[in-house]
């Protein structure tokens, strides 16, 4: 999946059309999965932008980097133990789980189209796909059955994001805007499906004036 | 239209894909405390804890964790309990001895994590309440009862309680030439045991041979714990087949280790 992600950004990237560049900084909310074990944090983007069809169509096609926060020293987990021969009750063994890194770096591509234009402010709702890495590291114990301490991971995660793009043109060059965004992401190995929100702040800037 | 078609699903996948979040994230999992320790007249005790909260998750697993030092851990003489009464619940401890003090905590689990009580609760001299006893005999007798004759003995030697390879012992004799000879299944100490024709039968259970005849099984014996180092076990009613007539047998006696 990433193979055709990367293959199809270095299309579109070799195309002149991309002569536009934005950087986008957010407060990332994770949700799904991983909203109970981690903080919200920043997540940081750069891309190419370039916009068709008078302003109505914009594509991005970037890179996305973000690190969380465990909201936890140590998470209470268990396990449960049952041998019938011994007793028809369950031993409920305790353990902890600790998180020392987690972050998500990768690529994406998207489209949005323009909803609304009022003078300088355009709204635009927009869909992609994107494609990268969660990197983590964490300590894991239950008691009598395992210790698994200082794991690392490395899991390829792909997904799609939808937004709400709001943007003011400030001058031919410079658009300044806010975004929400949620992103639905699938590990291939270890993380299983995972969600999270964001909400940033967009400066666009156009090297070609228009 | 040919927005709306597009933005529509946007909005709708938007919406649709979030999920609350807890702000407190101790939210995410139960919560307990241990509420009581009772002793019972039979030498359990029972021990009551509650739910304060249940957490994010639906509540899988309940129960409690007993040591004779104080902060007993989840993995000590733990006893789950598979039944809510609102949210409390309980659990019967037996085993336990005058001669000690015993802390216990509740826990609880969900499908986040777990949590145990801040909270411990603690009782000490354990024993049978004399009030259960249905009869009351004189000390070091023993009654031998059929429907032909009532036979009154006097015991005159009482073995020390002596263990061998897993069993408990004690050796009666009377005046009158009847023995009595009794096998506990586990140091015996405060409890209700119940006679039982096999001498590998664990936990509250003891063989009673009279005289060469084994007492049936599922009568009562009284044991309470005198001090740490002697006991006085009651009989009231153990049924004896003689192989001629059935029979039942009475005693009360003090032993010790």
């Amino acid at each position: 999946m990433k193979k055709y992600l990367l293959t199809l950004i270095c299309v579109v990237l070799a195309s002149s059309a991309f002569s536009q560049i934005g950087a986008k900084v957010s407060v990332i909310s994770p949700r799904g999965d991983l909203g109970p074990q981690f903080k919200k944090g920043a997540e940081y983007e750069l891309y190419y932008f370039n916009d068709f069809a008078k302003d109505k169509v914009l594509t991005r096609v970037g890179f996305f980097y973000s690190k969380l926060q465990s909201r936890l020293d140590t998470f209470p987990i268990y396990g449960v133990k049952q041998d019938y021969s011994q007793s028809p009750d369950p031993v409920i063994l305790p353990g902890y789980l600790s998180y020392h890194k987690m972050s998500l770096y990768g690529f994406y591509i998207d489209i949005a189209y323009r909803a609304v234009k009022v003078k300088k402010f355009s709204l635009y709702a927009g869909i992609g796909i994107t494609g990268g890495y969660m990197d983590y590291s964490y300590d894991r114990g239950i008691e009598t059955l395992v210790i698994a301490n200082g794991v690392v991971r490395n899991d390829e995660i792909y997904g799609i994001r939808t937004s709400i793009q709001g943007y003011y043109d400030l001058n031919k060059h410079i658009k300044i805007g806010a975004e929400y965004m949620h992103n639905l992401f699938t590990g291939e190995k270890y993380v299983g499906n995972y969600t999270h929100s964001l909400l940033g702040i967009n400066l666009l800037y156009t090297i070609k004036a228009k | 239209m040919r927005k709306l078609s597009f933005i529509i699903p946007v909005i709708i996948l938007l919406i649709a894909a979030c999920t609350k979040v807890e702000k407190d994230v101790n939210n995410y999992y139960p919560e307990v405390r241990t509420v009581s320790a009772e002793q019972l007249p039979d030498g359990t005790v029972k021990i009551t804890g509650e739910i304060i909260r249940e957490g994010n998750a639906a509540l899988y697993y309940v129960g409690f964790c007993m040591d004779t030092m104080s902060g007993p851990v989840m993995l000590s003489n733990q006893k789950s309990v598979d039944t809510l009464n609102g949210n409390k619940f309980s659990a019967i401890y037996s085993s336990l001895t005058k001669s000690k003090k015993y802390y216990f905590k509740a826990w609880c689990a969900n499908g986040n994590g777990y949590a145990i009580a801040d909270n411990e609760v603690s009782i000490d001299s354990v024993t049978i309440s004399s009030s259960i006893i249905p009869c009351t005999l004189p000390l070091d007798t023993l009654t031998t009862v059929t429907t032909q004759s009532a036979k009154d003995e006097r015991l005159y030697n009482i073995s020390p309680i002596e263990q061998n390879t897993l069993e408990w012992g004690i050796s009666l004799y009377t005046y009158t030439g009847s023995d009595m000879h009794i096998h506990f299944a586990q140091k015996p100490i405060s409890g209700v045991y119940k006679t039982s024709s096999n001498n590998g039968t664990k936990g509250f259970y003891a063989t009673v041979l009279v005289n060469g005849y084994l007492a049936e099984p599922g009568d009562n014996i009284y044991v309470e714990e005198i001090s740490g180092s002697e006991i006085q076990v009651t009989i009231c009613d153990a049924t004896v087949y003689t192989g001629v007539l059935t029979g039942s047998i009475k005693t009360k006696f003090r032993a010790s280790y």
